[in-house]
């Protein structure tokens, strides 16, 4: 179904609408506030979160189709895997929303809080379009908009070296690879004449151009989504960054953006190498082009650099960037799968991925706000202190290493066995090794939780609203509960995970 | 002589080239945004020379004009993170900058 009138575009990206609608009206009461309401910007923006998400499943959902701007030229598509990722973008993005109001070195920043709201919200719809283009040039544009945003909100706090630096290094590598990647969409535009995912599939598998160039473009593409993922060996900017910022700040990089980012990558690798619709044709753009060992070399390399550097860690928000690469690794290694589970399992992992780590950093948000400190020694104690958050934690870093019986566990067993199905052991093997690996560094962070503490530090005064307890239970539920239960993940994302235009 | 399409890629090539070695040399942060327009620009040049040897030419020349359009953006934004960063600092040599462990 071809969508081109204004009415199916308006109820398409209907979410998005309402929410630069948001946008706009934060934007009029910073300016005639005297004194800004972070309480009252907070609640707007999470009801309208809560209301974009409700138009997404009941009307955007029913308008499924390829999005064309008039003439045939179609631009953007409306599917399940779009609205999946949409609503994932949405929903992590109202945790962050929340988190803003825990986080002390955000709101010290007395003069310029309406900005930072104006800013955070500002993100969201270049995230949520990113993911349902099929064009180069429009995925260039709105990863580039993306990274101009998060760069200012990097460096947010601004007379702090350790913010100012972390927005220097991510503007630094983050400009250079985007740039990078934008020739690449050079090359490829020269080799395929075209800027549209479809027809990029039909030039490879009609093999009448030049290989070369588009491989050398293809290269530089996956440098340019490499360093948004952070995959290694494009990793370098994500513990700095991640440590330079304020937590919540982290924490949208950490889940939301790169949410977007693996769902931009693997729209790009499936649409262009449709493995598991024709496996004929797909051996013949092998043949010519060896993608999948750019993509193992990604994902192999990932899981063994984060988890090692891991080992050593001892400041929380590294330890989770560190994580977060091991993970990317993982998920990349789903682009791997050649049956006909490949999509499923990558949106598995996806969704189960983001709720954890979401709720890893809700929880480790609230106990460096107990402890004062973002040093995990410093955590000392206060599994006995405050033991409804420390449970909640325990529960997502299981989840995180793939224990039973945790939604981790499944998510990670269902990815290994069809990496095995589709013949790729090894890398199921190494995966299952750098889950050992991995145990060490978790393992570390709990034990620490519940060590007692050395010197008796003073009361902290502050105590967790209500809401925040509730938001912990909405986390911890799916992630026990699909680890008990899994087959709605599954149904979910194998029912109505359908990239258009491959299957 | 005639000018051709590989004339056209040449000149982007070294432009790119230029701009790549701009970035990893340079121990000034507004060279190295200097290099990343010479980029950027390596890239537009390819849309139009391609644009113009190709039989659906308008697509490229749209790309040109949305890529100055974000180089322009990313430059404010470049600016003024690195005057922030002067601030803070005193330098705006990236290597001087390290507060944060390796």
């Amino acid at each position: 179904m071809i969508l081109n009138t204004t009415k199916e575009l308006f109820l398409v990206y209907l979410p998005e609408i309402l929410l630069t609608g948001i946008l706009i009206a934060l934007l009029f009461t910073d300016l005639s506030q005297k004194k800004y309401k972070v309480k009252g910007a907070i609640t707007l923006i999470a009801a309208g979160l809560i209301a974009a998400i409700t138009i997404l499943i009941s009307v955007s959902g029913w308008m499924m189709g390829e999005i064309s701007t008039g003439s045939d030229y179609v631009i953007a598509v409306n599917d399940g895997y779009g609205l999946i990722l949409r609503g994932m973008i949405m929903f992590t993005f109202l945790v962050v929303i929340l988190l803003t109001y825990l986080d002390k070195e955000l709101l010290a920043e007395k003069m310029r809080q309406g900005q930072l709201y104006i800013l955070l919200v500002s993100f969201l719809p270049a995230m949520m379009i990113s993911v349902t283009s099929v064009d180069l040039l429009l995925t260039y544009v709105t990863v580039e908009f993306m990274s101009l945003i998060s760069y200012v909100l990097a460096g947010y706090i601004r007379l702090s070296e350790k913010s100012s630096e972390a927005s220097i290094k991510y503007f630094l590598y983050g400009a250079s690879a985007s740039a990078v990647m934008l020739f690449g969409i050079s090359l490829i535009w020269g080799a395929a004449g075209t800027f549209q995912y479809n027809e990029i599939r039909d030039f490879l598998t009609e093999t009448k151009g030049s290989y070369a160039l588009f491989g050398a473009g293809f290269l530089m593409v996956v440098l340019g989504m490499g360093y948004k993922m952070a995959s290694a060996p494009f990793h370098f900017w994500s513990p700095d960054v991640f440590e330079g910022s304020a937590i919540s700040v982290t924490s949208l990089f950490a889940v939301t953006t790169k949410v977007a980012a693996f769902g931009i990558f693997a729209r790009i690798v499936h649409t262009f190498f449709p493995v598991f619709s024709d496996a004929a044709l797909a051996q013949a753009i092998k043949a010519n082009l060896n993608y999948d060992a750019i993509i193992m070399v990604l994902s192999i390399s990932s899981m063994f650099i984060g988890n090692i550097a891991a080992l050593r860690q001892n400041n929380i928000k590294r330890l989770l960037a560190y994580s977060g690469i091991s993970h990317a690794g993982f998920i990349l290694s789903a682009l791997l799968i050649s049956n006909a589970e490949s999509v499923s399992s990558l949106l598995a992992y996806i969704i189960i991925y983001a709720i954890m780590n979401i709720g890893a950093f809700l929880t480790s948000t609230i106990l460096v706000r107990y402890s004062e400190s973002e040093e995990i020694s410093s955590f000392k104690g206060l599994g006995y202190k405050h033991p409804l958050t420390a449970v909640s934690l325990v529960i997502f870093v299981v989840s995180l290493i793939g224990l039973p019986p945790t939604a981790g566990f499944f998510v990670k067993f269902y990815l290994f066995t069809n990496l095995i199905d589709s013949g790729y052991l090894v890398i199921a093997l190494i995966a299952l090794l750098n889950t050992v690996i991995s145990i060490y560094y978790y393992f570390n962070l709990l034990r620490t939780l519940y060590q007692p503490e050395e010197k008796e530090i003073s009361e902290s005064v502050f105590s967790l609203p209500m809401i925040y307890y509730i938001l912990l239970l909405m986390l911890v539920t799916p992630v026990i509960i699909f680890g008990v239960w899994f087959t709605p993940v599954i149904n979910l994302s194998s029912n109505f995970g359908k990239i258009l235009g491959i299957n | 002589m005639s000018i051709t399409l590989t004339h056209f890629i040449a000149v982007s090539a070294v432009l790119f080239s230029l701009g790549l070695f701009a970035i990893l040399t340079r121990r000034n942060s507004v060279t190295i945004l200097m290099g990343l327009e010479l980029i950027l620009n390596a890239a537009n040049l390819n849309f139009v020379a391609f644009a113009r040897f190709s039989d659906t030419p308008f697509r490229g020349d749209v790309a040109v004009l949305i890529v100055i359009v974000i180089a322009a953006a990313e430059t404010a934004v470049a600016l003024a993170i690195f005057i922030n960063i002067f601030r803070n600092f005193g330098s705006i040599d990236p290597n001087e900058i390290k507060t944060l462990k390796e």
